[in-house]
């Protein structure tokens, strides 16, 4: 997957708001007290901006235009390249389907949803409206996934709700509430029962439609959600009401009189409920304080390798920010309505993302003023194979190959790229890294072949890992490389060697 | 990202790193010679026709129970082999668990139920691979020994993470791609993997890179699995053992299980599936019930003749009972409310029956006992404490097995806190 | 043949489950689950209670009429035993190691044979219980079938096979009847669980299941049409692998087959079978049988199982307490 990204005029500021958001995050820094000593040297910076943008390695040629640029400039230049390219959509829309459905399925139509917004100025809160209630007219196509999916079972029952009501607490207002179903949270104070069941109240009158069309109704449901917890069983009740705030005033409902046109199935109407949920929700999910701070928090936990809030499902007093003012710069850009891509932009020009790559030197706020490996994705690891060894287009079966040995597998924790004996075997003896390692007509290898000594360590590095190697990796690879028996089997070690390492498949 | 800080030991030496994650050291543990041998039978093993036998009632079913080694114990006629063995074995009969569906309830029983957590615990023998480690330097800490397709079960290691994953061997055949592809020499082979390890140790000191150590040892698994390619052929089983175990998938594996734990894998978890027998189960019970019984009896003479019962913890278990009452389909249907599992060796009082039920089987009388008390006796069994220790996840602490329960003292030689 | 029409009678609950209906004359016994078998008696078209037979173990797993109210059984624990008025007239304790499943009076009433899960054929004497014959075939027995000439026997087993069998005990011929057994993971399924000969002795029907899953066992229940010597002469599936088991069967008088089969709880057919085409003519829905005994040309008896028997976890009975399924015995008219 090689392109060239077209840079525009010769020098670009950053937009002034992603300017702003910039300066504020700068400036909460030093109200966190979290000081940032230096900044990842250029190699660095490069090879992680890409990888989080584009989703891929640069290309040699990327990174050598990259380092000609004026040094003032270029960082904020090569950012708004990148942003402005068609793989930085791509790459994004992926990134947030992984955030919200966390691999449980795919949607075209979804996909098509999320891709349109990472490259619109639309706001994250318009976004979560769409998702929130799918059935407003201005719903585009696709947005019923997240509800649909999340609500549709996989074990025995058809349907989930306890499950669609924890994940639009967790993804929308940073709160696990599972735990607080049957009684108050026992470890988390601040998580009620209340809390879930007025959530509950909101999604329990959701219907599936069909999954595979990311189609979801409503069929209304009369009076308030009683509850007991199982520790005291006496009886509460409650309307729909967000976490913490006051039960939405809606005209109660009484059994018989749900709807405000009755479902006919002569005609194969679903009916019309007196009172709508969704649109409900929508609305008191996008006017709460939470939903920018936790998309805040998701977006950076993508980009830093660790939540400001850690874990994202778990915001709650007793569990604070390790930046809580730099969060809140992050967060009320959002919540002022800024896109995506500004807010990217603003993101990526701060101290806090180019900290130096290295092991933490504490914890709390003082983890983040080093850059952790981040393993990569099993998309991106197959973008970057194909960019580093310059192959040519890209190739389904071999991305679907890395997506089975590198992703994460559906409904199970968020840790792709950790090691594993599975990995190993992959890189040692499957049939899809022998063949990428051929020599073709302006790879990689066709390019090695070519070259000798100090220019050949060069060149590998600097394709794969996108940097020049230091002494002591230039000596050992060289070494390699002289006593293969052949040419092209001592570059093939290099290359192999390379690919495999630790370092080409994490992003730091 | 629990792995990155779990597994952050810039300072430390690389083969320091690399010696401390092969013994299990680099997890803080002290050595031990303990392994676990899991004998799941998913669907839910009757109690009535196995460890707690009913004859004669209600819901007694047809089978009649046969003395044991123990006087005093009977087992279902369903078991006339392992009745010999007995003394070996600690039954509990008095399980009282939480879920009637599969679904919950495979989960719940094997994760230990740590209930209200609002996290998914790992699998017990992850867990268990967790504290105990590798045992033999380049031998996975555990591994699953499962019909039809193998690979690494990511779906058990809950919290923990993929990287703890226990490799299966499906049909107990081993994992796939471990042979080097024919166009490649094992020159070739060396070399790159020789600078692939050279690249992640200068990686490692240069950027304090901890992943690189946890790499470089998947890479050493491998190269163990592959020269110890006898240990999963199940084509080079002995004979006579095949013969012995049963030359069935239940007991080929019970046997490849016995040869792993020598090999040095520290936990192995056999699966074998079709226990749910929500119809023509009395049949179905004289098809299956031999077939556990004969591994099973085979394998606790070779532990105890060779020793292993010592130090090997077996467990034998499945995600609940099954109902007294007998459905329209002859059938017995999914029962957590009291049951039975069965247990040998590692500190097991052996040679008794804990706890009971009812005449007929319906309730435990006394006291009963949910998984979490299991895994608070099974952990102390491995000598792991399950007061001293805790997981860290995200910052908090979280209990090794349900706090509401404890270890079970009439099963365990050495009182848990004996355990480290 | 007419298409007979089912209609279900009052329909009598025993205090038990029960496994397995035999009758003769207007006696009808039905075996228990307790090791108790329930004795009946039909008079003017209504069933009522005569009896009880005690002394066997486990579950009373067949029983067999003879002549002047002896009642012959066995249990799922090797013992048989028979009765006369429900008094003990002789026990065999401990005949077979294990599960005896099939009992079958000769059509003269003099010979009781068994068969069961040791693969041991046996004959006895109907009035001492005496051995007149063993004749070891192997395999586990499912059914039991005595010729009307009571001339020979037919057995079949769990894997299909069927052995032909002389009055005597003498072994005359074997045959696989394809279909009916499967190895599902660890789980041998199916058998031949119905034997009869139809009229002249000229056809046999093998009755079971073509087995699917292991576990919930699913299985299609099949119906195969044999000439003497094993010729295959109509094969039809009775349902789908909800159905589960043919488990009974008796030929009526107008010469077509009556079948039960019972599969998934609150499954369950009686058909009419028609001979010429092995399919079912007529049916009735009627809850889990296990048990069929016919009372002449218009009237059949099934032994059933309660509806809503099955459900995981604790299900609970009207007083709060843990509820037990019995079975029910019902009369069915055909007309």
């Amino acid at each position: 997957m090689v392109s060239v990204i077209m840079l525009i005029g010769t020098f670009m500021a950053p937009a002034a708001d992603a300017l702003e958001l910039t300066k504020a995050m700068d400036a909460a820094l030093a109200l966190d007290k979290l000081a940032i000593d230096k900044l990842a040297d250029d190699h660095e910076f490069c090879r992680r901006i890409h990888l989080d943008l584009v989703g891929r390695v640069p290309t040699t040629a990327e990174t050598r235009k990259f380092l000609a640029a004026p040094a003032a400039s270029r960082r904020a230049e090569l950012a708004k390249g990148l942003l402005a390219s068609p793989q930085f959509t791509e790459v994004w829309a992926s990134t947030l389907h992984l955030i919200l459905m966390e691999r449980l399925g795919d949607n075209a139509e979804w996909d098509g949803f999320l891709k349109e917004f990472a490259s619109s100025n639309r706001s994250f809160r318009e976004l979560t409206a769409q998702m929130l209630d799918p059935g407003a007219a201005t719903a585009p196509k696709g947005s019923g996934f997240f509800l649909s999916k999340r609500l549709e079972n996989y074990g025995q029952n058809p349907v989930d709700y306890p499950a669609l009501t924890r994940d639009v607490g967790r993804l929308f207002l940073g709160m696990d509430l599972r735990c607080a179903q049957c009684h108050d949270h026992l470890t988390v104070p601040s998580y009620k029962q209340v809390h879930f069941q007025g959530l509950y109240a909101f999604t329990r009158q959701m219907v599936l439609g069909e999954a595979a069309k990311a189609t979801i109704g409503e069929k209304p449901v009369a009076g308030k959600v009683s509850f007991s917890s199982v520790f005291d069983m006496e009886k509460m009740e409650t309307g729909p009401s967000l976490p913490g705030r006051k039960p939405l005033d809606v005209p109660e409902v009484k059994a018989g009189e749900e709807y405000a046109v009755k479902p006919d199935r002569k005609t194969k109407s679903s009916g019309v409920p007196k009172v709508a949920m969704m649109p409900l929700l929508a609305k008191a999910v996008t006017e709460d304080d939470r939903l920018a701070r936790t998309w805040a928090n998701r977006l950076a936990r993508v980009l830093l390798g660790r939540g400001i809030v850690e874990s994202p499902d778990f915001d709650h007093p007793g569990n604070p920010p390790a930046l809580p003012e730099t969060l809140d710069a992050m967060a009320s850009a959002l919540r002022s309505g800024m896109p995506l891509k500004t807010w990217l932009e603003g993101f990526v020009n701060s101290r806090l993302y180019q900290a130096p790559s290295g092991p933490a030197a504490g914890t709390g706020a003082a983890a983040f003023s080093r850059a952790p490996e981040r393993p990569l994705t099993g998309e991106a690891l197959a973008a970057s194979v194909e960019t580093a060894l310059g192959n040519g287009k890209r190739d389904e079966a071999r991305l679907k190959r890395f997506r089975q040995v590198f992703g994460h597998p559906p409904r199970e924790p968020d840790e792709a790229g950790h090691p594993s004996v599975e990995k190993a075997l992959f890189w040692r003896n499957d049939p899809a890294v022998r063949a990428m390692m051929a020599p073709m007509s302006g790879n990689l290898m066709e390019r090695l072949l070519k070259l000798e000594g100090p220019a050949l360590a060069e060149e590998l590095f600097l394709s794969l890992l996108g940097r020049p190697p230091s002494t002591e990796e230039r000596d050992a690879v060289l070494a390699a490389v002289a006593k293969a028996p052949q040419p092209q089997e001592g570059r093939r070690i290099a290359v192999w060697a390379l690919l495999a390492s630790t370092e080409f498949q994490v992003n730091h | 990202m629990n792995f990155l800080s779990e597994h952050r030991f810039s300072r430390r030496s690389w083969l320091a790193g690399m010696a401390a994650m092969a013994g299990g050291l680099a997890r803080g543990n002290t050595p031990s010679d303990k392994q676990l041998l899991l004998i799941w039978l998913d669907g839910g093993l009757s109690q009535l026709e196995s460890w707690d036998p009913k004859p004669g009632t209600r819901f007694g079913g047809p089978f009649r129970s046969i003395p044991t080694s123990v006087t005093g114990i009977r087992y279902s006629e369903m078991l006339p082999l392992t009745a010999r063995h007995a003394d070996k074995i600690a039954v509990v009969r008095n399980m009282s668990t939480q879920d009637n569906s599969h679904s919950a309830g495979v989960a719940r029983i094997q994760r230990g139920d740590p209930k209200n957590r609002g996290v998914d615990y790992p699998y017990l023998n992850v867990a268990a691979g967790r504290w105990l480690g590798p045992k033999a330097a380049g031998m996975p800490a555990s591994m699953v020994i499962k019909p039809g397709n193998g690979g690494f079960l990511v779906s058990e290691t809950g919290f923990l993470g993929a990287r703890h994953a226990s490799l299966a061997l499906g049909d107990g055949k081993p994992p796939p791609l471990l042979d080097r592809s024919a166009d490649i020499t094992a020159a070739e082979d060396d070399a790159r993997l020789s600078l692939r390890d050279t690249l992640d140790r200068i990686g490692a000191k240069a950027r304090g890179s901890s992943l690189a150590v946890a790499n470089s040892e998947t890479y050493r698994l491998a190269e163990t699995l592959r020269s110890r390619r006898d240990l999963f052929d199940p084509s080079r089983l002995d004979a006579k053992s095949v013969e012995r175990y049963g030359d069935w998938d239940l007991g080929r594996h019970i046997l490849q299980a016995r040869g792993l734990l020598e090999a040095g894998v520290r936990i192995v978890k056999v699966i074998s599936y079709g226990w749910d027998s929500h119809g023509d189960h009395f049949n179905g019970s004289m098809s299956l019930m031999p077939k556990l019984d004969r591994p099973l009896s085979a394998l606790l003479e070779d532990l105890s003749a060779r020793g292993m019962l010592d130090h090997v913890l077996v467990v034998v278990f499945s995600e609940f009972g099954r109902t007294p009452r007998i459905n329209g389909h002859l059938g017995r249907d999914h029962w957590p409310e009291a049951w039975s599992v069965a247990m040998a060796g590692a500190g097991i009082i052996p040679g008794q029956a804990v706890g009971e039920t009812t005449a007929d089987g319906v309730e435990v009388k006394g006291q009963a006992f949910d998984i979490g008390h299991m895994f608070h006796t099974w952990f102390a069994a491995l000598g792991v404490s399950t007061s001293a220790v805790h997981y860290e996840q995200n910052g908090q602490p979280l209990p090794l097995a349900h706090e509401g329960t404890h270890a079970v003292r009439a099963l365990l030689r050495r009182p848990p806190e004996h355990a480290k | 043949m007419k298409t007979a029409v089912f209609k279900g009678l009052k329909p009598l609950n025993l205090d038990s489950q029960m496994a397995c209906l035999a009758s003769r004359g207007d006696l009808l016994a039905a075996g228990g689950f307790d090791g108790v078998a329930r004795l009946f008696r039909l008079e003017s078209r209504e069933l009522k209670e005569a009896g009880t037979c005690s002394g066997l173990s486990g579950w009373v797993t067949c029983l067999a009429c003879g002549e002047g109210g002896l009642v012959a059984g066995a249990d799922s624990q090797g013992n048989a035993m028979a009765w006369r008025g429900g008094k003990p007239l002789w026990s065999r304790k401990a005949l077979s190691p294990t599960w005896l499943r099939k009992a079958a009076t000769s059509p003269d009433g003099a010979t009781l044979a068994l068969a069961g899960r040791d693969g041991t054929l046996r004959l006895l004497a109907m009035d001492s219980g005496a051995t007149r014959a063993e004749l070891p075939i192997g395999d586990d027995l499912m059914a039991l079938a005595w010729s009307r000439d009571g001339k020979k026997l037919a057995v079949g087993g769990l894997r299909g096979g069927v052995t032909i069998v002389g009055a005597g005990g003498a072994k005359q011929a074997s045959f696989e009847v394809p279909g009916f057994f499967k190895v599902v993971r660890l789980q041998e399924v199916g058998g031949i669980r119905v034997l009869e000969w139809g009229p002249g002795d000229s056809v046999l029907a093998a009755a079971g299941a073509e087995p699917v899953t292991g576990g919930f066992v699913e299985a299609i229940p099949k119906v195969v049409l044999l000439a003497p010597g094993g010729k295959v002469l109509h094969e039809s599936k009775l349902g789908t692998e909800k159905d589960g088991f043919a488990l009974a069967g008796a030929w009526h008088p107008e010469g077509w087959l009556a079948l039960v089969v019972s599969g998934q709880p609150g499954s369950g057919k009686l058909h009419q079978v028609d001979p010429g085409t092995g399919k079912p003519a007529g049916s009735l829905a009627v809850v889990n049988p296990h048990g069929l005994a016919l009372g002449g040309a218009d009237l059949a008896f099934v032994l059933t199982t309660n509806a809503n028997s099955s459900g995981n976890g604790r299900v609970k009975d009207d007083k709060g307490g843990y509820r037990a399924n019995h079975s029910v015995l019902s009369g069915i008219t055909i007309s």
